[in-house]
């Protein structure tokens, strides 16, 4: 095996494990730090931020195995994460390509990500039986805003992760992947 | 966009949404799949591990979103608090009022030709050991000069000095100027309780104009003889608590520990009426 395909394979595995931290962080951590009740979608902010960096395919991998675990080692009857991972992910690699930073597609993937979940929990919320109206300023809208709170250091911990391979992003993402990382 | 057209999007998007439809569906109908127990097996030991990081950050977010609530909370409890404070206090004060009254019917019982009227003191003079004290109660009560004031112990405190209608003043048997007939309970020797400067400020008094011959001991009992008739016969002043023989002067004095807990109190009773000491 040549040094940039171990590098990228080293790359993926210690991503995939990121993504495994996040997933029990936000199964773990984050129900002990409740803010108005709700819990953060972090692990689907990370799927979004990891998107804008990594390769197409196997962040598409990624985003299905850490929404099904997600929904496996949560405790909900649902698993309609997968699908909500993967459609995040895929928007977050269609808008990587029109900006030159990673910033903006994150953010931007991510508040259509956020919506998107926040949909998902009201959909759910109200097939249970909760009122639309409740359900929405109880618990959507405050888990929208405490998604975009913790999208920043989501941001900020996948940046430092993809730091130590920005030389194997580069080779395989050629020049477009070196503008883009500089 | 040309993501979304691309073979591996569309396989994975119809994988993804057979996941969701399959085990949604299993979820729903009550059967628990292998693989989610088998993945379960594998994630419950880490999920503990970082639980525990959770259970160390257990609380903090109600920094942010219960602050306004924890701080109402808090304030109310300060109050509930604070009530609860001033019930115990005026407990406490009952409960001392209802001691020291109990003692006083004692004494009521044992000098039934007593009459008496307590006040309260509403102000006293600096120091550790108040001699000079303002009662809240005058002639408007029949208090008036020169009637002896005696703690709820029935230990002797001192005398009225001054009366007015609503107020009176009083200086204790410790005060420079205060001179008390009294005698040995044992011996009946017989001497002056008068008031010393340097003692006054351990709240002792002095025993003098004692026969050099008098039979004085340490814990003797020293009583007031009714002589002069501003105090009755037969009040406890204090016990003897030293013996000096003066050989210049010939003369023996001794130290006196008042009865009554001089410094500590808060009201006293006056006696108004009593039978005089008529001497033999």
């Amino acid at each position: 095996m040549s040094r940039p395909g171990f590098a990228a394979i080293l790359r993926m595995t210690l991503t995939a494990i990121y993504t495994f931290i996040a997933v029990l962080i936000q199964c773990s951590v984050f129900p002990h730090l409740r803010i108005f009740g709700v819990i953060p979608e972090f692990t689907l902010t990370v799927i979004v931020c990891v998107a804008c960096r990594e390769d197409e395919k196997f962040t598409s991998v990624l985003a299905v195995c850490a929404g099904f675990l997600l929904d496996t080692v949560g405790s909900g009857g649902f698993t309609l994460s997968p699908l909500l991972f993967l459609l995040a992910a895929a928007v977050s690699i269609a808008v990587k390509d029109a900006f030159r930073n990673k910033f903006a597609p994150s953010l931007i993937s991510a508040a259509a990500a956020l919506t998107v979940g926040a949909v998902k929990t009201l959909v759910l919320l109200c097939i249970k039986g909760a009122p639309f109206a409740a359900a929405l300023a109880g618990t959507v809208l405050p888990q929208m805003l405490y998604g975009a709170i913790v999208f920043f250091p989501a941001y900020l911990l996948t940046a430092l992760h993809y730091t130590v391979f920005r030389k194997s992003l580069a080779q395989k993402n050629g020049i477009r992947g070196v503008l883009n990382e500089r | 966009m040309k993501f979304f057209k691309s073979k591996f999007f569309i396989i994975t998007l119809i994988v993804a949404a057979v996941i969701a439809a399959t085990f949604t569906a299993m979820s729903l109908l009550g059967y628990s799949s292998y693989i989610k127990t088998g993945l379960n097996y594998l994630t419950v030991p880490v999920q503990k591990l970082s639980d525990l990081v959770g259970r160390a950050l257990d609380g903090y977010s109600s920094y942010i979103t219960e602050f306004d609530r924890l701080k109402a909370e808090n304030e109310e409890l300060k109050k509930q608090m604070d009530e609860m404070l001033d019930e115990v206090q005026s407990a406490k004060a009952l409960r001392s009022e209802n001691d020291e009254l109990r003692r006083m019917l004692e004494v009521k019982k044992e000098h039934l030709d007593y009459k008496f009227e307590t006040a309260d003191i509403v102000g006293r003079e600096d120091g550790n050991y108040m001699t000079v004290f303002t009662l809240g109660r005058g002639q408007n009560n029949g208090i008036d000069r020169d009637m002896p004031i005696i703690a709820s112990n029935s230990g002797l405190i001192g005398r009225i000095t001054d009366a007015g209608a609503t107020w009176s003043k009083a200086c204790s048997i410790i005060d420079t100027g205060s001179s008390v007939g009294a005698f040995d309970e044992r011996s009946r020797a017989a001497g002056i309780v008068v008031g010393d400067y340097e003692l006054r400020l351990k709240g002792y008094c002095r025993l003098a104009y004692l026969q050099s011959d008098a039979d004085i001991e340490v814990g003797d009992r020293i009583l007031t003889s009714g002589v002069g008739s501003v105090y009755p016969r037969g009040l406890i002043i204090g016990t003897v608590t030293e013996v000096i023989y003066d050989e210049s002067l010939r003369t023996k004095y001794a130290t006196v520990k008042p009865y009554a807990e001089i410094s500590g109190l808060s009201s006293v009773t006056v006696v108004t009426s009593f039978e005089r000491y008529i001497e033999d």
